[in-house]
C-alpha cells in the first residue's frame, strides 16, 4: 500500500514541486514514514507519517575568534615554526571576517594560529576542520587574504554539513561516491583545478569563488551557484 | 452543468486510478523477491552475488563507473530526488567487493547509529578515528570498525554518512 502511495505521488509529479518550494537559507525535508522511538531522555514518539517541511541549514553558532600563540597539540606539521599574530594581523582578520556572508562565519569557536611557512611549498593556510583550527602562514598576508580565509572557512563548513546538506552539494556539484572513492561527473567544471582532488577541496574552492567572484561560479556551474546562494542565504 | 459532464469526469478519474493500479502492480511484480535495504547490505558479500544475480535483484543502475586506478567497476543507484543511495563495487571479473549505503534522510530511524549497533550486535565493533592529509587540510573521520568488513562512517556532526560491507577492508590508521 505504501509503495502504491509513493508511486501515486510520483505520477502526479508532486515531489519535485514540493522540493523546489523552500526559501533561501532552508532546505526541504521530504515527507517520510517515521517509526516509533524513545529519546535518550525517555520521551516517547509514536509511529507517524511526517509531512514535507522546510528546515533551516544548521550552524554551530556565532563566530568566536580565538587567536593562539603556540603550535596546536597533535599538529602534524612538526617542522612549522609558530609565532603570535600581530595586532595589525588580528585587526585585518576581524575586518575580513565581518565582510564575509554571515552563514559562512557561523562556525562557533575558531582558533587561528600563525606560522612562518607551511611544510607544503607555497601553501598559504592549513586547517583541521574537526578541531576548528586554521593556521595562517606568511604567504597568506602576501596574497588575497579574503579569498584564503573564505576558503579555510569553507573547509570548516564542509565538515559541519549534515548528511542531507552534503548530498545536496554533491548532487549540485556533480560528485558521486563509489565505496570511498569520489568520482566526478564527466561534464563537470571546476572553479579551481585542484578541486578535482575531491569534494572537500571543490566545496572550499566553490565557497571562495562565490564570495569573491560569484559571476565566475555562475558561469562554471549554475547548479552549484544556486546551491551556494541558498546555503549562504543570499537573495541575489 | 449537466449530469453527463459529471459522469464523464467520474469515468476519467476511474480510468486514471486504474492506470495507477496497473503501474503499481507491474512495478511490484518486477520485484517479486523483495529484499530490504538491510538484506542487500548483509547479503551482497555474504552470498557472493555476481553481477548477473545482482542485476536480477536490484535492476539496472542509474550509473555505472569504472574505477581505473582500483581496477573495479561500480554500480550506483539514486533516490527519486537524485541523491546517491547505493554503491556496489565489483572486480573486473564481476565479483562482489564492497557495498555502501548512504542513508539520506536524517530522520530515518532505520539506519540510525542505535539501529546499526542493534543489527550488528554479534559483531565486535570499535570506534576509530582516521586522519588523512588532503591538500591544505587534515581531515579526521570517525568510523565504527566492525568484524567482517562492516563499517559505519560518520560526518562531522556525528550523523551516519555511510554504511559499508567490504570483502577486503583496508586497515584504518587510527589516531
Amino acid at each position: 500500500m505504501q509503495k502504491f502511495i509513493i508511486i501515486f505521488l510520483l505520477l502526479l509529479g508532486f515531489s519535485h514541486k514540493i522540493y523546489a518550494q523552500c526559501p533561501p537559507g532552508t532546505y526541504s525535508i521530504s515527507g517520510h514514514p517515521r517509526s516509533e522511538y524513545v529519546t535518550a531522555e525517555g520521551k516517547y514518539y509514536s509511529e507517524t507519517y511526517v509531512d514535507q517541511y522546510c528546515k533551516n541549514y544548521k550552524n554551530s553558532g556565532k563566530l568566536n575568534l580565538k587567536f593562539e600563540n603556540q603550535m596546536p597539540g597533535r599538529w602534524p606539521g612538526k617542522k612549522e615554526k609558530f609565532k603570535p599574530l600581530t595586532k595589525k594581523e588580528k585587526k585585518l582578520i576581524k575586518k575580513i571576517v565581518e565582510s564575509l556572508p554571515e552563514k559562512l562565519t557561523q562556525v562557533g569557536d575558531l582558533r587561528i594560529y600563525r606560522a612562518d611557512k607551511s611544510q607544503d611549498l607555497g601553501n598559504p593556510a592549513t586547517s583541521a576542520p574537526s578541531e576548528k583550527i586554521v593556521v595562517l602562514y606568511d604567504e597568506t598576508f602576501k596574497g588575497d587574504i579574503k579569498s584564503i580565509i573564505a576558503h579555510e572557512l569553507g573547509h570548516i563548513q564542509y565538515n559541519q554539513l549534515s548528511t542531507i546538506e552534503l548530498n545536496e552539494y554533491l548532487l549540485a556539484a556533480g560528485w558521486k561516491k563509489a565505496d570511498s572513492v569520489f568520482a566526478k561527473a564527466p561534464d563537470k567544471n571546476f572553479s579551481s583545478e585542484d578541486g578535482s582532488a575531491g569534494p572537500d577541496e571543490d566545496f572550499s574552492n566553490d565557497i571562495e569563488t562565490f564570495v569573491t567572484n560569484p559571476k565566475k561560479l555562475k558561469k562554471i556551474s549554475l547548479k552549484t551557484y544556486e546551491w551556494m546562494k541558498t546555503f549562504l542565504r543570499k537573495k541575489k | 452543468m449537466d449530469e453527463n459532464f459529471f459522469k464523464e469526469k467520474e469515468v476519467k478519474n476511474l480510468f486514471f486510478i486504474f492506470l495507477c493500479f496497473i503501474t503499481a502492480c507491474s512495478f511490484s511484480k518486477k520485484n517479486e523477491v523483495s529484499y530490504s535495504d538491510w538484506d542487500i547490505l548483509e547479503n551482497f558479500i555474504k552470498e557472493d552475488w555476481n553481477q548477473k544475480r545482482f542485476l536480477e535483484i536490484k535492476g539496472p543502475p542509474h550509473e555505472k563507473i569504472t574505477l581505473t586506478k582500483e581496477k573495479k567497476i561500480a554500480f550506483l543507484y539514486q533516490d527519486v530526488r537524485g541523491f546517491q543511495k547505493w554503491s556496489f563495487v565489483f572486480t573486473v571479473e564481476g565479483r562482489a567487493e564492497t557495498v555502501s549505503y548512504f542513508p539520506i534522510d536524517e530522520h530515518s530511524s532505520l539506519f540510525s547509529d542505535e539501529a546499526i549497533r542493534k543489527k550488528w550486535v554479534d559483531l565486535h565493533c570499535e570506534i576509530k578515528w582516521q586522519r588523512k592529509k588532503l591538500a591544505d587540510i587534515y581531515k579526521d573521520t570517525k568510523i565504527l570498525d566492525c568484524d567482517q568488513g562492516h563499517r559505519v562512517y560518520y560526518n562531522g556532526r556525528g550523523e551516519v554518512e555511510s554504511i559499508s560491507v567490504d570483502r577486503n577492508p583496508k586497515p584504518i590508521q587510527s589516531l
